[in-house]
């Protein structure tokens, strides 16, 4: 089966994998292929080692591939970038792969144990055990941990494990 | 034809095709992209070669022609849209059987409850 992405979903997903940085390279690219980095950098107003890490991002992902001329008056070699979004879906199954299990994990946990929390969004929520061992304070904060009702997270993870194995199908 | 040209003319076929999941008659499409037939025959063997389409003879207006049924699907992204893992610095170790746990990790947590949240949100 062929997937279609859309463009702008093909962008939004790029950031999803690279970061914002590289949505813009990846917009450059889907507009002017075969430019090279210093000529993205230019374009962009983006430092020429920051276009090169996202190019080495994006070629990770397999989404970028680069042609090499030599330059012999300036005696270097030049990358020259296309992009290829055919292989974003590809590139994105291992990551959802990866994600789903992740989900099943703390899916596992909740339904497992008796958590604690402080209630803070950037805090941990803790086990039983590990709540006793810290003598119900948060490890993080110092606020008292409170038992943790898990009813909508575990909602929300069942929700989205379902969403993403749509796409493993 | 220009490599260009024949690249936009794909997308919109593409974008056709998609609407039309049981197959559209060629000649209906070209009408509908504004090309000719020879622009279209051309058009429809590279859609072939790439596997986005398979070529049907079908009898229509008591005259045989192609239909083209379109192997293609849209692909939703959308559930993916926030998700921390793939720029996380522990993504690499992180799951069953890896040195970094995802059990408490905040990001997830929040990511996943937002997105659970706005669903409700859209649905009232």
């Amino acid at each position: 089966m062929v997937f279609y992405i859309e463009p702008e979903d093909a962008l939004k997903l790029i950031e999803v994998l690279g970061g914002e940085e590289a949505r813009r390279v990846a917009a450059l690219l889907m507009e002017n292929p075969e430019v090279s980095d210093m000529e993205i950098a230019e374009m962009l107003q983006m430092d020429i080692k920051q276009v090169r890490k996202v190019l080495h991002r994006l070629l990770e992902l397999s989404l970028v591939t680069y042609v090499v001329s030599y330059d012999k008056e300036n005696a270097r070699r030049v990358f020259r970038w296309r992009i290829h979004t055919d292989q974003l879906v590809s590139s994105v199954r291992g990551q959802v792969v990866r994600i789903v299990e992740r989900l099943k994990m703390i899916k596992d946990f909740y339904s497992q144990n008796q958590v604690y929390w402080c209630g803070k969004s950037t805090c941990r929520k803790l086990d039983f055990s590990s709540a006793v061992d810290h003598f119900f304070k948060c490890p993080t904060c110092g606020g008292q941990l409170e038992p943790f009702d898990p009813r909508e997270l575990l909602e929300a993870v069942d929700e989205k494990i379902e969403q993403l194995q749509r796409f493993l199908r | 034809m220009q490599t260009s040209k024949l690249a936009r003319l794909e997308e919109q076929a593409i974008r056709i095709l998609l609407e039309h999941e049981e197959g559209i008659l060629q000649s209906e499409l070209w009408h509908m992209l504004g090309i000719s037939s020879r622009e279209g025959s051309r058009l429809a063997i590279k859609l072939e070669k790439k596997g986005i389409v398979r070529r049907e003879k079908v009898l229509a207006n008591e005259r045989w022609t192609l239909k083209l049924i379109p192997l293609i699907k849209r692909f939703d992204p959308s559930p993916l849209f926030g998700a921390p893992c793939p720029l996380c610095p522990f993504n690499p170790n992180c799951g069953p059987d890896q040195s970094v746990s995802p059990v408490g990790c905040t990001l997830i947590e929040d990511w996943v409850i937002r997105s659970y949240r706005e669903g409700r949100k859209e649905v009232s």
